[in-house]
């Protein structure tokens, strides 16, 4: 095998590779929940920060995962397989508390990261939210409709 | 003869370094010094306990915020390891006159696969993988509070 041969075709599969993966994301979001979903140490419009609140274990997670296997056929391209395993954290969160008018959730960490592996062509993409239930004793639900409907709280008929 | 011997290890050393090849990057997402509520959901609450939803609330700004941490030794040593998105919302919140920001949403893209698979080199622990962070949101204000700062 030439050296030029070889070049070639490391650039063919990773040109293949490169346009299998074209340019996507994956993304965490969970503005369909019922309930706040709060990151950091303020819990509510006017509040005083809570730096050195000790948050209960964490019960709800969350997360995005995306896992794309790539096989290089060169020179003709690459097929490739997109597998999704996926928990999103507005079904957690409306799964996971029972009254929204008087909890939150508070997230306690929320991790994300990518990797890319050789043999097999594998790219690892990944977003995780861990949270916890937090009891607000005053709390009361706005007059106006909630955002959300259906059994599970995803309005399906937004875009 | 000596060079010819060494060629088939040369080749297998190739081959097992784009065999074993892996690059990438992780973080930590946290807004630990953030003056402002931050929620994933579209709800925020009051000092009244009252929830207040998109019919209370009204959107003055677009929270935007992007880094990208680079990864070293196959992903295990990230730099930085923590994006701490507190100054950022503290900033752009108070900017916008705003009270909060809800909808908030993290997104990685595969904008460094380039690094990231790179054939060979990133069989070497410092070859640099990466992960491309972005996080948006909705600035808001009740809409029955009016702006402190004007």
């Amino acid at each position: 095998m030439s050296p030029r041969w070889t070049a070639a075709a490391i650039a063919g599969v990773t040109g293949a590779v490169l346009a299998a993966a074209g340019c996507t994301s994956i993304t965490l979001r969970a503005s369909e929940a019922r309930t706040p979903v709060l990151l950091g140490p303020v819990a509510c419009i006017g509040c005083a920060p809570e730096p050195g609140r000790v948050a209960a274990p964490p019960t709800v997670a969350g997360g995005v995962h995306e896992r794309e296997y790539v096989i290089a056929t060169f020179p003709s391209g690459a097929l490739d397989r997109i597998t999704d395993d996926t928990v999103p954290l507005d079904v957690a969160a409306t799964t996971a508390v029972a009254d929204p008018c008087r909890e939150d959730l508070r997230v306690a960490a929320v991790h994300a990261g990518t990797w890319s592996f050789h043999e097999p062509l594998i790219a690892n993409t990944w977003i995780d939210a861990q949270a916890s239930r937090a009891a607000v004793p005053n709390g009361v639900c706005g007059v106006a409709p909630w955002p959300s409907v259906g059994p599970t709280g995803i309005d399906k008929r937004r875009p | 003869m000596k060079s010819a011997a060494l060629a088939p290890m040369a080749a297998l050393g190739a081959l097992l370094a784009c065999a074993c090849g892996c690059a990438g990057a992780r973080v930590t997402v946290r807004a630990d010094n953030a003056r402002y509520p931050v929620s994933f959901s579209g709800v925020v609450r009051d000092t009244t306990g009252r929830a207040h939803n998109r019919h209370s609330l009204t959107k003055v700004g677009a929270f935007s915020a992007h880094r990208t941490p680079v990864g070293l030794a196959y992903s295990a040593l990230s730099v930085p390891s923590t994006y701490d998105i507190s100054d950022e919302i503290n900033v752009q919140v108070a900017s916008s006159c705003g009270e909060a920001v809800v909808n908030l949403a993290i997104s990685v893209s595969n904008a460094c696969t380039v690094l990231n698979f790179f054939p060979l080199l990133n069989a070497l622990p410092s070859w640099p993988g990466c992960v491309p962070v972005t996080i948006t949101g909705d600035i808001v204000r009740r809409t029955d509070a009016a702006c402190q700062s004007q």
